[in-house]
């Protein structure tokens, strides 16, 4: 049973006073019971009695003084605490109080939960005037007296008391809380019901919004599970939430403080990134077949495979943690998760993401987030602030490109690789991606290990199908730094592409042609280029000219005949001949007629290469009057002449 | 000696006779493979033909000379020997110049055989019976042409080309038994000594001239070897001429040449084969080039000529035994020219049946002309000079034979040069038709060139032709006299000699 608590209000009188003196006598009166915890404000009712000395005189002047003199002037009082009771400690002013005539005043009184049922006192300080009726005159003289009031503290009818509150609310999180209170009433809670009444930045979550605890006796204890969803952006402070028990016959309220945390819980102190940025390269394939080699190329995009690393603090008790990393852009891809196990306040954790990365050089958002169980078993997930990652180009620099590589001949393709950071990057291969017309026939190199500042020399081998000015390649380069393995990256360089190729000069071309008839015709070259090997020269000639022992299937539908020759293997510098047989057309004049070469050879890599066409004249000449023929056919002509004569001249016998 | 043994002693040498005519188109089908095999050019593929030819022209007149002068019948199983064994030869050949080689022993025992086929009808049939001999004759002469083509295609493509060599061997070896067995001793009327600068002359000139004719077309009617072919040829025939005039023995005696009918139909004959080759050597080329048929089938459209030269030449010969044949040879060879005009107008797209029609006045008109003059002939000349006479006939028709291909394919390039520009001598052989066709599918324009050109070329060489045996159809009716009549006359004088010598 609550205590009840009667408050009165003893006044003492107060003695008398000097000769013709008289006092006051105040009693002070609090009509209410106030719980222990409870803070009310109440009404303090004051009432004044005068007391007078044994020889008063009465006389005429009594009465029209007797106003007067039976009024405390300028009364003023000033409540004192006294544990269990705390009074808001104000001076109230009363004014004059005739006596007998009661004058109340609002005071707040707050009981400590803490105080037992009973009775309490704490005094009243009374400041007043009171008037002296001195000889011929009124004595004015300031007095001051000390009441006490009565507090009765009693329980009440229909309480509760919070006696366990634990909650995790976090800015723009869900939270759980959890409240236990005891019936701290005189009464039996019938059906009583807690409902939570959240305001903003809480909301209250439907599904656990209000608890039905059912019957609760004074001092039994019940437990009651809310969920509250906390606003984004909420300020780290506490904030009123309203707790109402309902029951059959009761409705009690209280308010209760909660604080809303930040997330998080945890801080980065350090992150390194070594990320690099995406290249786009030709990746060509090379395929042989019944109808020839085919090259087919297409352009694909190489992801910079990179690591972060990070080291944080954890601010909190994280149970199972796990750290994940995350980009605001879709660029950067993070490949993995950490995790951590169960962490404690104040430990210190690194972390390393392996991230792809698809974005161009700059600096980006990226956010650690950890993943754990709280208290209830549940997951959270607290983040970091925004933490700088910055994507760049490769860590390893090209410092040197010497290159011999050139049209149809396999060249060395030296690179010297430095180390510019301040890190060892160790496990560093090499692969070099080439456009369509540059094959590589050794495109893999390797380095154990590139420590700070230190360069290294590799090669690589690649032969170029047409000549370009300047051809571009892509380094791929997959290396290890500490722990992170795999670490892709792609640099680009170019090299310049040359022709090296044989040279082909015309010293003379010999032979006469005569119409109707055919000769040996020869070209006698050298080669002032490179080595040329299979030297094939091919002639083409169109009428009047033909080459001896060729169909006439050319002519008919109007195109050269071509003729060759073999020659072989011409070193650069040798001179070397090839010999063709012309005919002339019978209807040839004489004179200079055109006949083109094309040489035909393949280089020291076995390519095969075409010279361009060259042009040459050959020489019909008149045939001399006299020759083999003509005198053969003199000389039977002659014969014929004489045997007809001879013949004509001998007769039948 | 009995008709009927005549007859029977006559089937060897005309199977003889046959096999040395057919050997001349049966060759021309296999040279293609015989090309593929040694690898041989174009030339060389000319050179198997011309060796064949030259010695021919050559040896003709001599051979026809010897066969008068030796026993007939042993010099054609001589010549018959000679041709066998040089056909198994020729099909043992290991390269182009061993063919050649052999082409030419070849040629030497065909030149004996066809020099003297004539002679062996005339001293076994007498006159008034050598029509139907003529007629047969004829019929082997046409009907070789046709043949050739279909029986070498066949062999070529079923078997090899040495298998058209190696059929001679049987039919050789079968008309030499039958020639032991069968012929009578023939010939050797003439006993005396051959003439040898006279064969000597004779070969230069024939050989230079006929080299000059064969060769002309390849190598230019202006060229300084044509033209030197030509201008030794020149003083030797004249030289031979005047050998022959003045010599006691002459190789030919140019006083056959007085005998009217002798001459008229020498150049009858002659001047037809002329226009015959002229004409004919373009049709293989319209067949087999732009017609896309194959050799065999090429033959069988050219087989309205013997078939009906085969009809029409015993009966023609037989009638020229009875009564005056000018009438009947100036129809002939005016049906020729017919055939000529109507060759002059036929299409690309021509069926076998019109074609046949087309050409089946030409092989009426050659019955109705050639066993006729070959009758005339060795009728109007004594017998102890039939081998001379045929021995020229042969002459002069290869002569008139290689002339008219010459003039034939001066013709037919003049033409072609106006549709195909800087022409060389291309002709529409399958090979150059098939190229043609190939590059049709990029350049259309020369197939179209050398189809066209040579379709209006052909009808111009037709065109220009069918006037030769108009010619000769009016030589005969002008110059040819009744041989009836010349003949009793002949015997008439004989008689009468013979009874003064009594």
């Amino acid at each position: 049973m609550g205590i009840k608590f009667e408050i009165c209000l003893l006044l003492i009188f107060l003695t008398p006073a000097l000769a013709y003196s008289i006092d006051f006598n105040f009693y002070a009166v609090i009509p209410e019971k106030i719980p222990p915890g409870d803070e009310k404000i109440t009404t303090l009712v004051i009432q004044s009695e005068v007391v007078t000395g044994s020889s008063f005189p009465l006389d005429e002047n009594l009465s029209s003084l007797l106003p007067a003199l039976a009024t405390a002037k300028n009364v003023r009082i000033e409540p004192k605490n006294n544990y269990p009771i705390e009074v808001e400690s104000i001076e109230h002013i009363l004014g004059d109080m005739p006596s007998g005539i009661p004058k109340s005043v609002q005071i707040k009184i707050k009981v400590d939960e803490s105080a037992l049922p009973g009775e309490y006192e704490f005094p009243i300080e009374v400041h007043y005037t009171k008037i002296e009726l001195q000889t011929n005159s009124l004595v004015y003289s300031s007095c001051e007296k000390t009441v006490y009031g009565k507090v009765k503290v009693e329980g009440k009818d229909y309480d509760f008391q919070i006696t366990s509150l634990r909650y995790d609310l976090k800015e723009g999180k869900e939270g759980r809380l959890e409240i236990e209170i005891e019936n701290s009433g005189l009464y039996q809670l019938k059906n009583a019901t807690l409902l939570l009444n959240a305001t903003p930045p809480f909301f209250a979550d439907a599904k656990a919004s209000s608890a039905f605890l059912g019957t609760i006796n004074p001092g039994e204890r019940a437990k009651a599970i809310f969920r509250l969803r906390v606003a984004k952006n909420a300020e780290m402070q506490m904030y009123p939430v309203q707790l109402i028990l309902t029951a059959d016959n009761a409705r009690v309220s209280k308010y209760i403080g909660l604080k809303i945390e930040n997330h998080t819980s945890f801080i980065v102190e350090e992150v390194k990134s070594l990320i690099s940025e995406q290249k786009i390269i030709p990746q060509t394939y090379r395929t042989s077949s019944p109808y020839g080699n085919q090259t087919q190329s297409q352009m694909i995009a190489v992801q910079g495979r990179g690591a972060v690393f990070a080291k944080i603090k954890i601010l909190d008790h994280l149970k199972e943690a796990r750290a994940l990393l995350s980009f605001e852009t879709p660029l950067l891809k993070t490949e993995n998760s950490q995790f951590l196990g169960d962490l404690n306040t104040g430990e210190g954790v690194e972390l390393k993401f392996y991230v792809y990365s698809s974005a161009p050089p700059s600096n980006y958002c990226g956010k650690i987030s950890i993943l754990y169980k709280n208290e209830f078993g549940e997951d959270e997930i607290t983040e970091s602030d925004c933490i700088d990652i910055a994507v760049m180009s490769s860590p390893l620099e090209i410092k040197e490109v010497h290159s011999n590589v050139a049209l149809g001949v396999s060249g060395d393709l030296d690179l010297t690789i430095r180390n510019p950071n301040n890190f060892t990057i160790s496990e560093i291969e090499l692969f070099i991606s080439t456009p369509p017309n540059i094959i590589p026939t050794s495109s893999v190199a390797y380095i154990d290990e590139l420590k700070p500042g230190e360069e290294r020399s590799v090669k690589f081998r690649a032969i170029s199908e047409s000549v370009s000015a300047e051809a571009k390649l892509y380094l791929i380069e997959r290396f290890r730094v500490g722990d992170a393995r795999d670490l892709i990256t792609v640099q680009s360089f170019s090299i310049p592409i040359s022709a090296k190729t044989a040279k082909f000069e015309i010293l003379s071309v010999s032979g006469e042609l005569y119409p109707d008839s055919s000769n040996e015709i020869r070209v006698t070259f050298r080669n002032s280029g490179n080595y040329a090997k299979n030297v094939v020269v091919e002639l083409s000639v169109s009428p009047p000219l033909s080459i001896s022992g060729a169909g006439s299937w050319s002519g008919l539908i109007g195109q050269s005949q071509s003729g060759v020759y073999f020659v072989g293997s011409v070193p650069a510098g040798e001179v070397a001949v090839a010999n063709f047989k012309l005919k002339a057309d019978k209807d040839a004049g004489s004179g200079y007629y055109p006949a083109t070469l094309k040489i035909r050879y393949e280089d020291e890599e076995g390519y095969l290469k075409d010279s361009s066409p060259i042009t040459i004249s050959i020489a019909v000449r008149e045939r001399p009057i006299l020759n083999a023929l003509t005198i053969t056919v003199i000389a039977l002509f002659a014969i014929g002449i004489i045997l007809t004569l001879k013949f004509a001249k001998r007769r039948k016998k | 000696m009995s008709l009927i043994k005549s007859w029977l002693a006559f089937l060897p040498v005309s199977a003889g006779l046959f096999m040395v005519l057919l050997d001349i188109s049966v060759l021309n089908v296999a040279l293609p493979q015989i090309a593929k095999d040694f690898g041989a050019t174009m030339t060389d593929l000319q050179w198997i033909v011309n060796a064949y030819t030259l010695t021919m022209a050559v040896l003709l007149a001599i051979s026809g000379r010897l066969g008068d002068m030796i026993r007939r019948d042993k010099f054609f199983i001589v010549g018959m020997a000679i041709f066998t064994v040089s056909s198994f030869l020729c099909a043992q050949s290991w390269n182009v110049e061993s063919l050649i080689v052999f082409r030419i022993l070849q040629a030497v025992g065909g030149t004996i055989l066809s020099g003297n086929t004539l002679a062996i009808a005339a001293e076994l049939f007498p006159p008034g019976r050598r029509g139907e001999v003529m007629g047969l004759n004829a019929i082997l002469m046409a009907s070789s042409f046709t043949l050739g083509p279909i029986i070498g295609g066949w062999f070529t493509t079923h078997m090899s080309w040495h298998w058209v060599f190696y059929i001679n061997v049987p039919v050789g070896i079968f008309a030499i038994f039958g020639a032991l067995l069968l012929l009578p001793p023939l010939g050797a009327r003439e006993k005396m000594a051959l003439d040898l600068p006279s064969v000597a002359v004779f070969g230069v000139a024939i050989f230079t001239l006929t080299l000059g004719i064969i060769e002309g077309q390849n190598w230019g009617w202006r060229d300084e070897k044509t033209i030197a072919c030509f201008l030794i040829s020149a003083p030797y025939i004249l030289a031979f001429i005047f050998r022959e005039m003045n010599y006691d023995k002459p190789l030919i005696d140019l006083n056959l040449f007085k005998i009217r009918n002798f001459s008229v139909c020498i150049a009858a004959t002659s001047i037809l084969f002329f226009g015959i080759s002229a004409s004919l050597f373009v049709l293989p080329y319209f067949l087999q080039g732009l017609k896309f048929l194959s050799a065999e089938e090429a033959g069988y459209w050219l087989i309205a000529m013997p078939l009906m030269n085969s009809i029409v030449a015993p009966i023609a010969g037989r009638i020229s035994d009875r009564m005056n044949p000018k009438y009947m040879m100036a129809f002939g060879a005016a049906l020729y020219s017919l055939g000529l005009f109507n060759l002059s107008h036929v299409d690309v797209n021509i069926g076998f049946w019109e074609f046949f029609m087309l050409t089946v006045p030409m092989g009426i008109g050659m019955g109705m002309l050639m066993s006729p003059s070959m009758n005339v002939i060795l009728s109007s000349v004594p017998i102890e000079k039939a081998g001379m006479a045929n021995g020229v006939l042969r002459l002069m028709n290869t002569v008139g034979q290689t002339l008219g291909v010459a003039v034939g394919g001066v013709l037919l390039t003049a033409k072609m040069s106006e549709w195909i520009p800087n022409y060389g001598n291309q002709v529409p052989d399958p090979g150059t038709m098939s190229f043609l066709a190939s590059i049709a599918r990029f350049n259309q324009l020369p197939l179209a060139l050398m189809t066209e050109g040579f379709l209006d070329s052909m009808h111009y060489v037709f065109s220009i032709m069918l006037f030769v045996p108009l010619i000769v159809s009016t030589i005969i009716l002008l110059f040819l006299r009744d041989p009836h009549i010349a003949q009793k006359k002949r015997f008439q004088e004989q008689k009468i000699i013979t009874s003064g010598l009594n």
